[in-house]
């Protein structure tokens, strides 16, 4: 019975574990990973990133099936999710142009086209107009000419349609959206939400697997991809990476541990400050945020490998049968100042001013002090009632002859001095500047966001032009004057949709009035077989246009035509945007050129890396920061510069050696390499702490050897593994902390440890 | 003399018109071609528009209409691809399957001419007179949405489909006059 209390903690903890895991939200919007922008051009992408319709957009497919059957599918899911009011807009082709909001359209023809000038208007080209008509009637294609032909001689309509259904790359298959070279419906869903508010993006998910399997699929799958689809994967891809290698690491840790202790119940024991410090991890960084990041929680997972040193620390240097207090007064101070140090550095990354290390910090941070708070305040009574303690030791002699290495310690430089050559001779170390490639999320996820962007034509973030304004009309106007200095360009833009007042009042002065289009369509059609009503629909259609007020974006409606157009003009804070992309590849250079007051050059994935680069700059100082703190901690701590200089020594070693390595190995460092190095050195300064501990028996230093020596297998068993993992965040961390480790431990053995006195030859 | 005419009318009145026989004979044929002249009568205009050309059919679903006057148009549909060649422009490619409403017009053209009463009667409720040797069928669509295309299809014949004339619902009409070359 001396177990229970034990078995029952950690039956407590594990279930705050389970209970704070159903608590946390994942994201994996890099924005929320990204600081605040320092230009107007990175603020802009930033607000967008997070909540502009790019955000909130949910690309879906459907295959697997016969094309009538995707298309029906695809119409009963559209009207589906309609009828959820959980979406601004769902569009899947199946209004075109011929429902009430093509009507719209039409009625307005003589305001809105680009054909409208006065030259439209002449006898002489209504004339050659009628003559096409007559053509155009007797084709195969009259039933059109009749429709639209007959009131819109001029073509008006014609000229403005193509712009506004823009989905040029898309087939038609039953009256709804195909890719254009494969059996795969598409559906383009708008939620209402924001795309960083998950749960919100997790309800609109779920309406449209619902609605998915409302429509009686049968063979047919479902293809999506968003924001909460992002989070999901992210999470999913982490976590069973986690499991399988938290099995496989798990299980050799489990044969470490019992190999060393011979008892079932250490790991117990150890569990109790592991879980804990896990929920505590997540728990405080969902607090602080709201949300946890996909790679804050993919690194505080991997924590659990750092962590497990604490309780192994404690136990590992008990004596057998010793009370509760002993070990702790021995080791105390080397693992209070070990913590401290941890949690300085720690704390730089927690307040760098760059989220996602903040929250990496945060994480960090609060799982290494509960681990270490519950290793000394929970786990004491807990051992001693239950009797922990490693095995006998065995004859100390036979442990400590390993010591005599420290004899030859300078050699130790050789290693050192050989990185620093080699990390010189590779031209430093090389910096990984695009951020995608750190994201948590898995490339086939990826890879499929992008083809059903490419296939549908959806907004992507690339390079575009931002007119600003005080009003929808001022940022028309203006894209105007700029499309006219681009010239004829094929873009997208508001004002190709939707032109400003003055350019509709223009188009107003340009028609003819009732008599004079009466005169001029009679002289035009002399000889041509029209009755004299046969325009009577066009005739008065222009008249209303000269009567009627310009056509704004209100008039537009929240239907389709709304959906079309909100996303290239819409309001942020009180000032209105409207973006200009270009289409063809020349584009770019030309829209930069047009860049000014008002109008902002962006190139979202260029800004996107430079945020990181100046973020990360700003972090590594952070970092440097933190590690001063710590080195003053020591200096406190250990009032002694000699030793403290040997600890930087062997600290410092070991990270020059494992930049050094990873550059070897063709690794570019990125933001997470630094993170996990700051790890590697909290890891290292826990060797380095037991090993400066002076004036102690042989027994005592042989168990600091052999439980630092067991911590050191942990860790290399739990990262080496992670380094063989498909998620290159985890590869990242997981290498970087195998080699560190390892370089640390040997460091810290032969800089910062006792050195035995040379045997003299007798 | 009278009477037995009367009695004939009657009998040819009170016996269902042999639809399903007629189809069998139009679709024994592996194709058929002819030569074409269209009139269609538009409310807008004062005089019908006459073009005249080719016209033939090939099981299983392919329709050739090849226009030489007054301007060069072919309108090519093979299975489910409609392919309409003014000259000028570029083919403009239409796959039916997006449009069922063009497919219907096709499906009414192709149905006739291979006599594919299956067809035809999903579109149509399918009405004949007459004798095998001089028929004629009214068609009525049955989609609401066919229906705001079509008012009426008239198809008469007798060896050969003869006259196809469509009827939209604003009163114009489409008339095409096939003479079959042997």
């Amino acid at each position: 019975m001396k177990r229970a209390p034990l078995l029952l903690a950690l039956a407590v903890c594990v279930a705050i574990t389970v209970a704070a895991f159903s608590r946390v939200t994942v994201s994996t919007d890099m924005a929320a990973f990204l600081p605040a922008g320092r230009t107007a051009a990175s603020r802009f992408m930033l607000r967008e990133l997070q909540s502009g319709s790019v955000a909130s957009l949910i690309l879906l497919g459907i295959e697997g099936a016969p094309p009538q059957e995707l298309a029906r599918i695809s119409t009963a899911m559209a009207d589906q999710l309609d009828r959820t009011g959980l979406f601004a807009a769902v569009a899947n082709g199946r209004q075109g142009l011929d429902g009430p909001e093509g009507r719209l359209l039409f009625a307005d023809r003589y305001l809105l086209s680009p054909g409208v000038d006065a030259a439209a208007f002449t006898t002489d080209a209504l004339r050659a107009d009628l003559q096409r008509l007559l053509l155009q009637l007797q084709s195969s294609a009259s039933p059109l000419a009749v429709q639209f032909g007959l009131p819109d001689p001029v073509g008006a309509f014609a000229a403005m349609a193509p712009a506004w259904i823009g989905t040029a790359r898309l087939r038609s298959v039953g009256g709804v959206w195909f890719a254009a070279d494969r059996d795969r419906a598409l559906l383009l869903a708008t939620t209402r939400a924001g795309g960083m508010d998950i749960a919100a993006q997790d309800t609109a998910d779920a309406a449209i697997r619902q609605a998915f399997a409302a429509a009686n699929p049968g063979s047919a799958r479902l293809l999506a991809s968003g924001p909460a689809e992002f989070a999901r994967a992210a999470a999913a891809s982490i976590r069973s990476d986690i499991r399988l290698l938290s099995i496989v690491s798990g299980v050799l840790v489990t044969a470490l541990l019992l190999w060393r202790f011979r008892s079932l119940t250490v790991l117990a024991a150890i569990a109790v400050p592991v879980t804990l410090s896990v929920a505590a991890a997540a728990l405080a960084v969902q607090a602080a945020y709201g949300f946890v990041h996909g790679i804050a929680l993919g690194f505080g997972m991997t924590m659990l490998g750092v962590t497990v040193d604490y309780p192994v620390l404690l136990i590992g240097h008990r004596k057998f049968g010793e009370p509760a207090g002993g070990t702790l007064r021995r080791i105390g101070p080397a693992f209070a100042l070990a913590v401290l140090c941890a949690s300085l550095g720690l704390s730089g990354m927690a307040f760098a001013g760059f989220p996602g290390i903040s929250q990496l910090g945060l994480f960090a941070l609060a799982g290494v002090v509960a681990a270490a708070l519950a290793t000394v305040l929970l786990l004491p009574p807990l051992i001693v009632r239950a009797n922990l303690a490693p095995v006998s030791a065995g004859d100390p002699a036979r442990t400590l002859r390993v010591e005599a290495l420290r004899r030859y310690r300078a050699w130790g430089l050789l290693p050192v001095a050989l990185a620093a050559a080699g990390l010189l001779a590779m031209g430093g170390p090389h910096w990984e500047g695009d951020i995608a490639n750190l994201s948590p999320v898995p490339q086939a996820a990826r890879d499929l966001d992008a083809a059903l962007r490419q296939e549908i034509g959806a907004p992507d973030l690339g390079p575009v032009l931002v007119i600003e304004g005080a009003t929808a009309e001022v940022v028309l106007a203006r894209q105007e004057a700029a499309l006219a200095r681009l010239g004829p360009a094929k873009v997208e833009a508001a004002a190709r949709l939707l032109s400003s007042a003055a350019v509709q009042r223009q188009r107003q002065a340009d028609l003819p009035d009732a008599a004079t289009l009466h005169d001029r369509l009679a002289a035009a059609s002399a000889g041509l077989p029209f009755r004299p009503d046969a325009f009577d629909a066009f005739a008065s259609a222009v008249a209303a246009a000269r009567g009627a007020s310009p056509v704004t974006l209100a008039d537009l409606g929240d239907g389709a035509l709304a959906a079309r157009i909100r996303p290239l003009l819409f309001e942020r804070a009180g000032r209105w945007y409207g973006p200009i992309a270009g289409l063809s590849p020349q584009d770019p250079a030309r829209l930069q050129a047009l860049a000014g007051q008002d109008a902002l050059f962006l190139d979202m994935h260029a800004e996107t890396n430079a945020i990181v680069a100046s973020g990360a700059e700003r972090a590594g100082w952070w970092l440097a920061g933190g590690a001063v703190a710590a080195v003053a901690a020591l200096l406190a701590g250990l009032r002694s510069v000699r030793m403290v200089g040997r600890i930087v020594l062997a600290i410092g070693a070991a990270v020059l050696v494992t930049v050094a390595c990873l550059t070897a190995l063709g690794q570019r460092l990125s933001l997470i390499h630094l993170v996990a190095l700051q790890l590697t050195v909290g890891v290292g300064i826990d060797y380095a702490l037991f090993y400066a501990r002076r004036k102690l028996d042989a027994e005592e230093r042989a168990r600091t050897l052999r439980t630092l020596v067991t911590c050191n297998v942990m860790t290399l068993l739990t990262f080496g593994l992670l380094a063989t993992c498909q998620t290159p965040l985890l590869q990242a961390i997981g290498l970087t902390v195998a080699i560190g480790a390892v370089a640390a431990m040997g460091f810290s053995f032969l800089f910062v440890g006792w050195r035995p006195p040379a045997v003299r030859p007798s | 003399m009278a009477l037995p005419a009367a009695a004939a009318l009657q009998a040819r009145a009170q016996a269902p018109f042999p639809l399903a026989e007629l189809m069998a004979r139009l679709a024994q044929p592996a194709s058929r071609s002819g030569s074409f002249v269209e009139d269609k009568t538009i409310g807008a205009l004062t005089t019908p528009l006459q073009s005249t050309g080719r016209l033939s059919y090939a099981k299983p679903s392919r329709l050739e209409k090849l226009t030489s006057f007054p301007q060069q148009e072919s309108l090519v549909v093979d299975g489910n691809r409609l392919i309409i060649n003014g000259g000028a422009e570029p083919p403009r490619v239409v796959e039916l399957d997006g449009q069922p409403e063009l497919r219907a017009l096709v499906d009414t053209i192709r149905g006739a001419l291979s006599g594919d009463l299956t067809l035809l009667q999903r579109l149509y409720d399918v009405a004949g007179t007459g004798t095998l040797a001089d028929w004629h069928l009214v068609l009525h669509p049955r989609d609401p949405a066919i229906a705001k295309l079509v008012r009426e299809v008239d198809i008469d014949g007798g060896a050969d489909v003869r006259m196809i004339r469509t009827i939209s619902p604003n009163g114009d009409t489409d008339t095409l006059r096939i003479t079959p070359t042997p």
